[in-house]
């Protein structure tokens, strides 16, 4: 067989139906573009928090959703990112856009390191050790007074306009949804998502899976700091409860809610857990009874989410 | 037949060898220094009652298991205790006893899998797997030669069992071993699917050695030209097809009772 | 040589509470594979209604038996009710049943806040327990010399109970193959749910008795999960010795460590950690699974 023909009898059967397809897409951004035009302050500001908590999740569900690792300390990356541009902002009077780049090459050093750790003792090591380590990150927070103002938090650089922090949001948003596409298609998505079908059978096809699982954590982690960052130029404050495990468990719930193992899953379920988070905030204290029952009732009866309840309904043969 | 210019003996290699291969559970000796050569191109068969430590054996070779002591040496190269993905890059591959296959995802992506570590970028971030098209080309290829080309696009759990153990060989041949293990090709296959596998394994080039582990007697003798027998983790004998079969202990221990 | 010896018996005391979760932890881990991160909750819950009944009985030793009774209660529900539904799943549905165990967090979590508010309480030690004793030369005070017999004490019931008893035996052929000790004949599913209430009626112990010692307050959850968690990956998954030889070691670490580098006791816990795992993967005693 030719490659040629090879290659398109390969596109043919990858083509398969999206969500609606592409044009369901390019309508919501568009949506989501004028969006500012009719929204007051409160609203873009939601939007935007949504959005880059949107980001979060998907980097999260590469981890747990692709490549089969449950991580319990993702708010480590989150806190890199919101901290590094709080802090070299205050520091060096660092451009917050700045900061963000710096944020996410700490980010990729750091989850390459405890990556390293974290991964050779796999298993349900690796869910405590994650958890450990994000800890520990929030106990530098708390302590480091003199650097991150401790309980009190500290301020952060902001880009001076909400519309333009919006935009940067969407932007970014839009680049991470599509990078993660492009990602999960090419080799690299196969192996992840091989390692989490069958890790066992991987290492007998010649694959050092735990370079990979490495590789996973790293670029999960460096788009973790890229929400964390975006939090703090929208928040223009960052205090420790970006590291806090709250912050890692909410993060799961949103991926698994929304429905783990698929792209749109996750933005799906961070919307979802938001915009439910600030309507039940108002009306009740028992928000994090709710999140915690909520989660038991998803883990029990719900597993596959909201997006994968709609793609077994009514689309079988969509792919995320 | 291969095996008599084997058993002429004086110009062969040994490609696989192990020298003293023990391996222990606790107090359980599941591989009892086992000495065992294998030559290049040659269908060696290991046989013997459950529990003899024939798939022990058999991932000590392909890294899955640890060996506590002794050696495995791979076209003179020490192999003991290397990780599986190290082994199989060395050239050797391997099936599963049971189906260890990706059960969700296409008999197609399956392959690929296995093509693309072979063949391919796996560390490719960007460029849809399916734009590669030697790729796709080489994974078509060997899905038409374990005949699963009709069967691509369906995820392997809709597979019948036989043809799942087909695709656990396909998987296994696109890693281009120059050694490849065979873990009871034929295990729970009906009459007509062993017939078709032996078949299969039958017409694969002899550049390509088969190490394979079977329970099917008819299978055995006619695909192997050496057999080993393994009981209670020893060596109990090793030879040609005929010296086996005459063997008094052997028959004793294994090929009177059962089958 | 007063100074160090007390010092070596604070860690001790702290290192006997490690123990008390690290042996319930890996003791739900080791038989039933389930990851129990809402072990803290457990011991959290342990103090606040050991709390609960101090104040309505006025009675500490009350407080100190029916707390765990009643958490252990708690947790043979919920082992019956949440996870037992989920051990038919694939792969026997164990990150599942971890996951649920975080939604029990938040939700006792958030239980504890409403009903005793965020405040540090204090559990005010029994009259019996204050003062101070010579205890192997040193003085300390005998509240903490108990903690030690206590954990001493349940050390040696638990490893007699595992290793030389009728149940100790069911428990560990559950442990090597639960499908094959079903077929015995043995209640699989009876003895998981003893199993979590045991582990986590342990938890509520350590709860209760570290009351007088550590405070009561609504984040002491998290706080000793991570501990327990790093006793856990130290001593190695499902091993009662290396509980015990991890939390002495963890105990003494963070006690000494807070003596001499008082700002950097964390990062010595962790580098204890870090060094153990790079020699030994799966803990000093851990179950080696595939």
């Amino acid at each position: 067989m030719s490659e040629r023909s090879a290659r398109a009898a390969a596109e043919d059967l990858a083509r398969r139906p999206l969500c609606g397809g592409w044009i369901a897409r390019v309508i919501i951004v568009a949506a989501l573009a004028v969006a500012p035009l009719a929204l007051r302050d409160y609203g873009r500001g939601l939007v935007s928090e949504v959005l880059l908590f949107c980001i979060f999740a998907m980097s999260l569900d590469l981890l747990v959703g692709f490549t089969g690792l449950i991580s319990f300390g993702h708010a480590a990356f989150f806190g890199i990112g919101a901290y590094t541009v709080a802090v070299l902002g205050a520091q060096f009077g660092l451009h917050p856009l700045l900061g963000a780049l710096a944020a996410v090459a700490l980010a990729g050093l750091v989850a390459a390191a405890i990556g390293f750790f974290c991964i050779r003792a796999s298993g349900v090591y690796f869910i405590m050790l994650t958890l450990a380590f994000a800890q520990l990150l929030y106990s530098v927070s708390l302590k480091w007074r003199a650097v991150t103002g401790g309980s009190d938090g500290m301020a952060s650089p902001q880009l001076g306009s909400g519309v333009a922090t919006y935009y940067l949001i969407l932007a970014l948003f839009v680049i991470v949804y599509l990078g993660m596409h492009r990602l999960l298609a090419a080799p690299l998505g196969q192996v992840f998502v091989g390692i989490r079908e069958n890790e066992s059978r991987m290492r007998a096809t010649g694959y050092a899976t735990a370079r990979y699982k490495v590789l996973a954590f790293v670029i999960a982690g460096c788009v973790g700091a890229i929400a964390g960052a975006l939090f703090a130029l929208h928040n223009g404050f960052v205090s420790p409860s970006v590291l806090f495990w709250a912050l890692s468990g909410e993060a799961l719930i949103m991926v698994i809610l929304g429905g783990v193992g698929t792209l749109v899953g996750p933005i799906i379920g961070a919307a979802v857990f938001l915009l439910l988070k600030h309507v039940v905030s108002t009306i009740t204290s028992h928000w994090e009874l709710l999140v915690g029952a909520t989660f038991i009732a998803c883990v029990l009866f719900f597993k596959q989410g909201i997006y994968g309840w709609v793609r077994n309904r009514w689309l079988p043969e969509a792919r995320p | 037949m291969g095996a008599q210019s084997l058993a002429a003996g004086s110009a062969t290699v040994s490609l696989l060898r192990t020298a003293d291969l023990s391996k222990s559970f606790g107090s359980v000796l599941a591989t009892d220094h086992v000495s065992l050569s294998i030559e290049a191109g040659e269908r060696h068969v290991i046989i013997g009652p459950n529990g003899a430590g024939k798939t022990s054996l058999l991932n000590q070779i392909g890294g899955q298991l640890k060996p506590t002591s002794g050696q495995i040496l791979f076209k003179k190269r020490d192999i003991t205790g290397l990780a599986p993905e190290r082994i199989c890059r060395l050239g050797i591959g391997r099936t599963f006893q049971k189906n260890n296959l990706f059960n969700r995802l296409s008999v197609l992506e399956n392959v690929r899998l296995a093509v693309l570590a072979r063949r391919g970028q796996p560390w490719n971030p960007y460029v849809p797997v399916t734009r590669f098209g030697a790729l796709e080309a080489r994974t078509v290829e060997i899905l038409e030669q374990t005949e699963l080309a009709d069967r691509r696009g369906e995820p392997v759990r809709s597979l019948s069992y036989g043809e799942q153990r087909q695709v656990e060989v396909a998987i296994a041949l696109a890693t281009e071993p120059e050694l490849l293990l065979l873990d009871e090709p034929t295990a729970g296959m009906s009459p007509a699917e062993t017939a078709h596998m032996v078949g299969f394994v039958a017409q694969l080039p002899r550049t390509l050695t088969i190490l394979m582990i079977e329970h099917d007697m008819q299978v055995v003798f006619s695909l192997a030209d050496r057999i080993t027998v393994l009981h209670y983790g020893r060596l109990l004998a090793s030879g040609l097809p005929a010296e086996i079969s005459h063997n008094a202990e052997v028959q004793r221990v294994y090929l009177g009772s059962a089958h | 040589m007063q100074v160090a010896g007390f010092q070596i018996l604070n860690g001790l005391v702290y290192g006997m509470l490690l123990f008390l979760l690290s042996a319930g932890l890996s003791l739900i881990f080791g038989l039933m594979r389930v990851l129990n991160l809402a072990h803290g909750s457990f011991y959290m819950l342990g103090a606040f209604i050991g709390l609960a009944l101090l104040g309505w009985t006025g009675n500490y030793w009350l407080a100190l038996l029916v707390a765990p009774l009643l958490v252990a209660l708690l947790g043979a529900l919920i082992e019956v009710l949440f996870l037992r539904p989920l051990y038919r799943r694939e792969h026997g549905g164990h990150l599942d049943q971890m996951l649920l165990t975080v939604g029990f967090i938040f939700v006792f979590a958030d239980i504890v806040r409403s009903i005793w508010g965020a405040d540090v309480l204090g559990l005010p030690t029994p009259e019996l327990l204050t003062g101070a004793v010579s205890f192997l030369g040193v003085f300390m005070p005998k509240y903490r010399v108990f903690i030690i017999a206590l954990g001493l004490a349940l050390g040696i019931a638990l490893w007699l109970v595992i290793e030389h008893s009728g149940i100790g035996t069911k428990l560990r052929a559950g442990v090597d193959d639960a499908d094959m000790a079903a077929g015995l004949g043995i209640n699989v599913s009876r003895m998981f749910t003893w199993t979590f209430a045991l582990g986590v009626g342990l938890a509520a112990l350590a709860g209760v008795a570290a009351g007088p010692m550590l405070g009561v307050n609504v984040g002491m959850d998290v706080e000793i999960l991570i501990v327990t968690l790093i006793v856990v990956v130290i001593g190695g998954m499902g091993s009662l010795k290396g509980a015990l030889l991890a939390s002495v070691l963890i105990g003494e670490a963070d006690t000494f460590g807070k003596v001499y580098l008082p700002e950097a006791t964390m990062f010595l816990i962790y580098l204890v950690m870090l060094g153990v795992l790079l020699f030994r993967p799966t803990g000093l005693f851990g179950l080696r699974h595939q």
